[in-house]
């Protein structure tokens, strides 16, 4: 790009810092982080009509390709694309480095605590958590105990999010380790950047996140003992075309190199897995399931599900099929659980935990309990075994009357809320309706689990779009961005 | 092959094929309106006609004939183009090709789904039904480039294997369909008109025949005369045009060969047996003494048979 003439507005000239929020470019008003002044000088420079055309080039392009998420409340279940934004998080290699062993760190003692949890259930028995809040979890099945799964990894897809807070420290907000999705819109992401901003990348060394599905596949085959290491029989499993995240898994399973199939193109015989074919019945031994625990076998949880594989969980118990993630997981994605991970970590590891994670109060105990109640205009409210941004709170935004509701719903089921004092979420300048503003972020890193762990080097960075919220899911509204890990120069 | 997948490859397959046979029919007859003032025809349109929707449009416009000059003919292409409650206008034909195309994306090729999607998108945008309005040929000659765009990275980039073959067959079933109801259609047409007509409009007329099927510079390698049994002979007996009749049936024959070869149950396709039945009738079509009531009857076997075939292969992928 042609440097600027001095005469020329630049891009950040009527940029204007959140007061007191950490901002991914400005150390301050006008003066960028240190370690990314080359990159911010570059956009910085960038001519703001230009940048507004290349705005819009990505979101076509991103239509073109079809980049898409469904709604499951928009009953029409339209496509949408995923609003993308040119901006890019930036993450320099030494704090990557931190938060690199931090993840690998959580999910080994997650996996730990699951198969702790389903097995001899150490950890309860030594009285290091609380058993009842573990037990009366939705996530936790009964019908698994004793059932170990291939490799002893439960968690073989984990998309940790993370917030920075205060001074910028990346902090965990929650774990997903039941179906985390977003991976797809990581490497699309990039492949846009990559075409608006070719020269950047020769430049700079930014860390690929193309082979991701790859080190899925291997890692997936690595634990998979009933099959040919080297070409297993893969299968992602999907609900459907009107699945919110349907397009991940088409990309996933192109890029896999295996089939995309959907319930009722498996079957179970003799505690074997098939996929039925034109040629006969093809065994199955791994497959990617995007489905529900609740909704993967109607045999043995909801009876009423339509897209679940009858006799799956038996399959699964004999060793027969690697589902991932494995059943089960839900127990250790639940929030009430999240305040224990802490002391999860130390105890399955004898570490203390590298990353620190948002401080969370237990609607089940007694203090805790007190305190919400006192305390509820001034903290975010979330449901346990909700995901997507629904069901959420946030106390200081709230109206009177959406208090008491929650109130109420407290006092009568306090097992599934949880409440978490609203952190800043760090902001980054953001191309929205015209012009470019801070708007809030978080960030969801994704780690693979086979015979050992790898970290994506990026992630999806998500956004919230509109002025002053802090809710960056897609499906209320929310966008993403690219996030670039800058290797060592 | 997982029989979802195999079907839906078919049907995209379909309705690509049946997209650029009607965008080469909407061009060539635009073209043909622009030399020619004249239709054989006086109370058909040309487009009702070779398209088989006469009737839905004279459901949805029960006061027009058709034939009343400018304003009739681009309210005929716009039905055939854009009407929504037209099952078979060309958005409905691409907005089905993508959605079979979503279904089955992550077998395609990422160039083939983005290249289907692009035409999709394309006939979706506003500029594009305001071009229609002023460049009618351009719009019409900008939806073949992308038809042919996306047969150029289809040939070219998916792996042939059960689901290519798939595909394959249903592009060569509806361009049977499409070419037997064009050629037996305008034989028709011209037999019940040819004797009030001057011969040199037989020309004419018949190259209009052969823009519709994409085949007049084929033909004219083949052919030394535009009579009809000469245009029958081509377009159902010879086996090097890739639009003929045989050529299609032999494609689809080899295909489905292939498919069920490697069936464990060594169960024969049907679909297969009607194909060769079909073969073998079109090869005994009586192409010298052609009568109007023998075109009408024998447009029917075959569009009888075709449609055999395609419930029989149905029957055939669920297995």
């Amino acid at each position: 790009m042609e440097t600027t003439s001095t005469s020329r507005r630049r891009l950040f000239s009527q940029y204007e810092l959140i007061p007191s929020v950490y901002d991914e470019f400005f150390e301050f008003q006008g003066k960028a982080h240190s370690e990314f002044r080359e990159i911010i000088d570059f956009f910085d420079e960038l001519a703001p009509d230009l940048f507004s055309t290349m705005h819009q080039c990505a979101q076509e392009l991103l239509r073109q390709r079809g980049v898409t998420f469904n709604v499951y409340a928009d009953k029409r279940g339209t496509e949408k694309i995923f609003p993308f934004d040119l901006f890019p998080r930036l993450i320099s290699s030494e704090e990557w480095s931190v938060v690199e062993r931090g993840l690998q760190q959580r999910v080994q003692a997650l996996n730990a605590f699951l198969l702790d949890i389903y097995g001899e259930q150490l950890i309860l028995k030594d009285k290091r958590i609380p058993g009842d809040v573990i037990l009366s979890s939705k996530g936790f099945i009964p019908q698994l105990m004793g059932i170990t799964p291939p490799g002893n990894v439960y968690t073989h897809i984990a998309g940790i999010d993370l917030i920075r807070v205060g001074q910028g420290q990346f902090t965990v907000l929650e774990d997903n380790l039941k179906v985390p999705s977003g991976v797809s819109y990581v490497i699309e992401n990039r492949n846009i950047m990559k075409q608006m901003f070719p020269n950047i990348f020769t430049q700079l060394n930014i860390r690929g996140v193309d082979d991701y599905p790859l080190h899925l596949r291997y890692a997936l085959g690595d634990i998979c003992t009933e099959c040919d290491q080297e070409n297993p029989t893969m299968v992602v499993l999907s609900p459907g075309i009107y699945n919110s995240a349907y397009f991940e898994h088409t990309f996933l399973a192109r890029r896999m190199g295996c089939p995309l199939v959907q319930n009722n193109e498996l079957v179970v015989e003799d505690e074997k897995v098939f996929l039925k074919t034109l040629q006969g019945l093809e065994r199955v031994h791994i497959i990617y399931r995007r489905t529900d625990d609740d909704y993967i076998d109607p045999t043995v949880f909801n009876p009423h599900s339509l897209l679940g594989v009858p006799g799956l969980v038996r399959a699964y118990s004999k060793g027969n099929v690697v589902l991932a993630n494995a059943l089960g997981n839900g127990v250790a994605d639940d929030k009430a659980i999240y305040p224990y991970v802490p002391e999860i970590i130390r105890y399955y590891l004898g570490e203390e935990p590298i990353l620190d994670q948002v401080n969370t109060y237990s609607c089940t105990h007694p203090q805790d309990y007190e305190f919400i109640m006192e305390n509820l205009s001034s903290l975010v409210i979330k449901v346990v075994n909700q995901s997507g941004g629904y069901g959420i709170v946030i106390g200081p935004q709230a109206s009177t009357i959406t208090l008491e509701e929650v109130r109420a719903k407290i006092m009568d089921t306090p097992r599934d809320y949880i409440a978490q004092p609203l952190k800043e979420l760090s902001s980054c300048p953001t191309y929205h309706e015209g012009a470019i503003s801070p708007r809030r972020i978080d960030f969801r890193p994704f780690v693979i689990t086979g015979k050992s762990s790898w970290v994506l080097p990026g992630g999806l960075t998500r956004v919230a779009l509109r002025e002053n919220s802090y809710i960056v899911n897609s499906s209320q509204g929310g966008g993403s961005k690219d996030t670039w890990i800058l290797g060592e120069s | 092959m997982i029989s979802r997948i195999a079907e839906q490859s078919y049907w995209m397959c379909r309705y690509l094929e049946r997209g650029e046979s009607i965008a080469r029919m909407l061009l060539a007859t635009y073209q043909f309106s622009l030399d020619n003032k004249f239709y054989l025809s006086k109370d058909k349109h040309p487009l009702l006609l070779l398209s088989n929707e006469e009737a839905d449009f004279y459901g949805l416009y029960p006061d027009k004939t058709g034939n009343e000059g400018q304003d009739d003919n681009e309210l005929i292409q716009d039905f055939i183009v854009w009407e929504e409650s037209n099952p078979s206008s060309l958005i409905n034909t691409f907005k089905n090709m993508r959605e079979n195309a979503r279904s089955i994306s992550e077998i395609l090729p990422n160039d083939l789904w983005q290249t289907v999607n692009n035409l999709y998108l394309f006939m979706n945008e506003d500029y594009v039904k305001r071009l229609i309005v002023n460049k009618r040929q351009d719009f019409y000659k900008l939806v073949l480039d992308y038809c042919w765009l996306i047969k150029g990275v289809f040939n070219n980039f998916i792996l042939r294997d059960d689901y290519y073959q798939m595909m394959e067959i249903g592009l060569m079933l509806e361009r049977a369909l499409q070419t037997v109801n064009i050629v037996e259609e305008m034989i028709k047409d011209w037999l019940s008109q040819s004797l009030i007509q001057p011969s040199e409009r037989k020309v004419k007329y018949f190259g209009l025949l052969l823009e519709c099927c994409a085949s007049t510079d084929a033909y004219l390698k083949c052919a030394r005369n535009f009579e009809p049994s000469s245009i029958l002979d081509y377009f159902f007996c010879q086996t090097a045009a890739p639009y003929s009749m045989q050529f299609c049936l032999q494609t689809c024959q080899s295909n489905l060969s292939k498919v069920f070869t490697q069936s464990k149950t060594h169960k024969r396709s049907q679909a297969q047996k009607h194909i060769e039945e079909l073969i073998g009738r079109i090869g005994a079509i009586n192409r010298r003494n052609i009568s109007l009531k023998g075109i009408t009857a024998e447009k029917n076997q075959i569009f009888a048979a075709l449609d055999t075939i395609n419930d029989s292969l149905l029957v055939d992928i669920k297995g």
